[in-house]
């Protein structure tokens, strides 16, 4: 084939070449001629057909596939609004800030609230839910001492049930980190895509892809300053350069960059282009992550969809275009609102805005919110949580690039909170123990009924996105393994009012050591109940109980509430020598909190795909592992921890009527504090410590109880009471030795028994009498009083 | 029949103010309250019933708000917690019927869980979504949601037995007739 093509090629060039050889003598050598030139031009223009051809090919088929990797989107719970919640004025406005509500006097326009004394008014945005839409609308809250008293819509209508769009809290990147909200050029406000134009590119709408008066007008620009102030690149051009080409200064690229931007006005509308710009400009950078696109940018800086914005909003945007780091108005507020005004005078000048606009619009501040306001990334322990639970269905690339939207359980007001508590009480108890230096502090949050996890904190600097404290630091867990230990021997047919051995005790180990655990105070004491030896957390009386009970037993146990490392029989293990992550300690009591029901913590709801198409969902589930007598008499034994024993500093803040349970932890030579416990509706796990290990100056009740009760104080708490099981009796017991008493007796206190264990001992004043029951006397009164 | 009923109400009113104030153990009898229908129509407003705070005869008790209580020093049995429904879970419910009838059961499952978000302690919400959960064939997680409810509805009587009388019919679609009776024997103790 080759052979052929050279014999006709050398045929058809033989009269040329009798030419060249004719005029050789005259040009000498490397004399060129026509024909050659010809060909050489027909060559180049082959090949450069063939170019365009090629980038012809190139520009549609990017710009008609998939653009860009859009990251995936995770949300925070929706927040529900009804009649009887118990949600305060101040926390729904925690929500709305979150949420980029403007707070106005008279909300008129989606994203708008307004609040009076007992009174809010909010405009929704409304939101697709995989479960159905929420309209955008105007609602009335009214709300009370106890929470929203009633809602109704803006005509008076009674609501009963409103979910409020979720807030974003964060995306999963790809490899070039770039983060992008796509829009849709209608959702652009009018006036960003005037003033993007008057200041980029006013012939956007003529040129065809490139602009020579554009390239004109910058030279002149260009020489008057003496420099380079100006560029004539079109809005095609850069939107090829970024889009397209890498960002290297090379002349090839300069070179390809004029005729893919002819190439791509020929295909495509000026709209198509528009769009493509508005998504593809690159805006700032928040830390490795890329801000991308208007869309994220309203975001960014403003906190508010980009619907919502204004006139000096949109202005500022649009002229952070040209130098994103220049002209960025949170490091250099002076030069962004120059620019910002500049874009305002041109669109004056070309009478897109009247006068009036300009001057309002050029004196308002630049209202950029604070990063450290900005919700999106702000709960980097809870999004970690999220991802590793993602990872078990989702390859990385899918998460990062098809634009996924990820609902989670994550409830802003709950974690700004336990935020708070956190941070609040490592920094009162560093100013109290002066010998602390880098305390730490790690929280986890769950509804222990629903087994949803609400917040997270892996650092006592929450925004930090390393070492993840809640899910990652295994740390010796103290007492807080000691419900495990009764919990096993109530399950052998101990009762709480079983007597316990609290004498010293010492146990020869295989490896020839002996094992003498020790009381707190160092003391032994006498006359201990079983409720009494968790109450008080004697080590003593629990290693002896849980020696008796049997290791493998208690392991079984904790294995039922939820433990899924593996646990070594040693018999340090009764006295919680075992590491555990918060997050593991929270599953493990919600299995307690929620009767015996084990749960996984659930951080995800549901998975959709862009267009809202529910991918996967996480349903409730759970699986009764405790028999629900036995965890009855725990919880029971737990409020008396609270109460009475080593946690009743809670009762300090906590109001009387409310019931909580929980246990208190402190690890060998104190070197973490840590407190686990619940009302009926959360469930808070608390650990501090050092990283290095050292010892603390407090135990679990000095420190982490503290951070526990500063929370709970804060939130509205529904008392934990549990409804007697059918097969538990309440019975006078005497409180030191645990014998059948009677109420009148002394030193006498009602304690749940499983039926059929009650105390065969009876204490002195006990007599067996039907008619001892208070209510029994009461409604043999009433009916005596009737009759 | 007039003055019967003036006895019951006072009674009723007495039963109340007793209970507000209660230091008692929940095994007192306690009249079964069922406050709606089965068919999870929102319920009517309650009808005249007597307000703790207000007691028609005088207290043999100090009255006082639960925020004037002393601290129990101890654990005490707890009185049977309030089942009056919030019109949000009654709105969810008759949300999660329609879907189920629709075939629906991902969306009445959707809706069952948001009930439960906002009211846990309340049994049918779990009655519900352990039909759910049977109807979609799982039988395991409907066996549980159900003993869930089992677990909330302590004390309620007539929600017990709807309980046991579904725990029946789904252990019975998952092929184990004798648990399926050990729960209708169950439900009819009650």
């Amino acid at each position: 084939m080759a052979r052929k093509k050279t014999s006709k090629t050398t045929k058809k060039a033989s009269p040329a070449k009798r030419r060249q050889r004719r005029n050789a003598p005259k040009k000498h050598r490397g004399f060129i001629s026509k024909a050659t030139l010809f060909k050489i031009l027909f060559t180049v223009l082959v090949l450069l057909g063939l170019l365009l051809l090629f980038l012809d090919v190139q520009i549609r088929h990017q710009f008609e596939g998939k653009r860009w990797a859009v990251p995936a989107k995770v949300y925070a719970r929706p927040l529900e609004l009804y009649a009887g919640s118990p949600l305060s004025m101040q926390d729904l406005k925690v929500e709305l800030r979150g949420l980029g509500y403007q707070f106005v006097s008279r909300a008129s326009k989606p994203g708008q609230a307004a609040f009076s004394a007992s009174r809010a008014i909010i405009a929704s945005r409304g939101f697709e839910f995989t479960d159905g839409s929420e309209p955008a609308r105007r609602l009335v809250l009214d709300f009370n001492r106890d929470g929203i008293a009633g809602i109704s819509d803006y005509q008076g209508n009674e609501l009963a049930l409103v979910r409020l769009e979720p807030v974003l809290i964060g995306g999963i990147y790809p490899l070039n980190n770039e983060d992008r909200d796509l829009i849709q050029l209608e959702d652009a406000p009018a006036s960003l895509v005037a003033a993007l134009i008057a200041i980029e590119d006013r012939d956007f709408y003529d040129h065809l892809g490139i602009s020579p008066k554009g390239i004109a007008r910058a030279m002149v620009a260009n020489i008057k300053a003496g420099g380079f102030v100006q560029g004539g690149s079109t809005l095609t051009q850069q939107l090829i350069k970024n889009f397209y080409l890498t960002s290297d200064r090379t002349l090839i690229r300069k070179l390809l960059e004029m005729p893919m931007a002819m190439l791509l006005e020929l295909h495509y509308s000026k709209d198509e282009i528009l769009e493509a710009y508005l998504n593809e400009v690159y805006l700032g950078q928040d830390g490795s992550r890329a801000i991308h696109g208007f869309g994220l940018g309203a975001h960014y800086f403003f906190a508010q969809p980009i619907q919502e914005l204004k006139l000096h909003q949109v202005a500022l945007m649009a002229g952070m275009v040209k130098g994103p780091s220049y002209y960025d108005p949170r490091r250099h507020p002076e030069r962004a609102t120059r620019r910002r005004n500049l874009v305002l005078r041109v669109l004056l000048d070309q009478g897109q805005i009247s006068q009036q606009q300009y001057q309002q619009a050029s004196t308002a501040p630049l209202d950029v919110v604070e990063k450290g306001t900005l919700l999106k990334e702000a709960y980097p322990a809870y999004l970690d949580l999220v991802k590793r639970q993602l990872r078990r269905h989702y390859r990385d690339e899918d998460l990062s690039s098809e634009g996924l939207r990820v609902f989670t359980s994550l409830d802003p007001i709950v974690q700004n909170q336990a935020e708070q508590a956190l941070t609040q009480t490592i920094d009162s108890l560093e100013q109290g123990y002066q010998q602390v230096e880098k305390l730490q502090g790690s929280m986890v949050v769950t509804d222990p009924q629903t087994g949803e996890v609400m917040a997270v904190i892996g650092d006592r600097n929450t925004r930090y996105k390393g070492f993840n404290r809640a899910l990652d630091a295994l740390r010796p867990i103290g007492s807080l393994v000691k419900p495990a230990v009764y919990l096993a021997a109530l399950e052998q047919g101990y009762t709480l009012s079983s007597p316990l051995d609290d004498s010293p005790y010492a146990l020869s180990l295989p490896n020839g050591q002996t094992w003498k655990p020790q009381n707190f105070d160092k003391q032994s004491h006498e006359d201990v109940t079983l409720i009494e030896g968790l109450t008080r957390s004697y080590n003593i009386s629990t290693a002896r109980l849980g020696m008796d009970v049997g290791l493998d037993n208690v392991i079984d146990t904790l294995v039922r509430l939820g433990v899924r490392r593996k646990l070594d029989p040693y018999p340090s293990l009764l006295l919680g020598a075992q590491g555990l992550s918060p997050l593991e300690v929270a599953t493990m009591y919600q299995t307690i909190a929620a009767n015996g029901f084990q749960m996984p913590a659930r951080a995800i709801r549901t998975v959709t795909d862009s267009a809202g198409e529910a991918l996967s969902s996480y349903p409730f589930q759970l699986k009764q592992t405790i028999n629900a007598d036995d965890v009855f008499l725990l919880q029971t034994a737990m409020q008396e921890v609270t109460r009475q024993g080593t946690a009743a500093s809670i009762y300090r803040s906590l109001p009387a009527h409310i019931n909580v349970a929980g246990k208190t932890g402190t690890s060998d030579d104190q070197r973490d504090s840590w407190f686990a416990g619940f009302s009926h509706n959360r469930l808070a796990v608390v650990w501090l410590g050092q990283d290095d290990n050292a010892p603390l100056p407090f135990t679990g009740s000095g420190g982490a109880l503290r951070a526990w009760t500063r929370f709970m104080d804060n939130q509205p708490l529904q008392s934990f009471d549990a409804p007697t099981p059918e097969d538990v009796e309440w019975l006078w017991v005497n409180r030191d030795n645990g014998k059948l008493s009677a109420a009148q007796c002394d030193n006498a206190r009602q304690l749940p028994f499983v039926k059929g264990t009650a105390p065969q001992q009876t204490a002195d004043c006990y007599q067996a009498d039907e008619g001892d029951d208070p209510v029994t006397r009461s409604i043999d009164w009433i009916k005596d009083w009737f009759q | 029949m007039l003055l019967s009923s003036t006895r019951f109400l006072l009674m009723a009113a007495l039963m109340a103010v007793m209970a507000g104030c209660s230091i008692a153990p929940t095994q007192a009898p306690q009249p079964p309250v069922d406050d709606r229908g089965a068919s999870a129509e929102p319920a009517p407003p309650p009808v005249t019933e007597p307000e703790p705070s207000e007691p028609a005869v005088a207290s043999p008790l100090p009255d006082s708000g639960p925020s004037a209580e002393p601290a129990p020093s101890s654990p005490q049995p707890a009185p049977r917690a309030e089942s009056r429904q919030k019109p949000a879970v009654l709105a969810l419910l008759s949300q999660a019927e329609q879907s189920r009838a629709q075939g629906d059961y991902r969306g009445a499952q959707g809706s069952l869980q948001r009930a439960q978000r906002i009211d846990p302690r309340d049994a049918e919400v779990y009655y519900s979504l352990a039909l759910t959960h049977m109807e979609l064939e799982d039988y395991d997680l409907a066996e549980q949601v159900a003993l869930k409810g089992v677990s909330v509805a302590q004390g309620n009587n007539t929600e017990l037995k709807r309980l046991w009388n579904l725990l029946a019919k789904i252990r019975l679609r998952a092929g184990d007739p004798a648990g399926s009776q050990a729960a209708s024997d169950k439900a009819a103790r009650y």
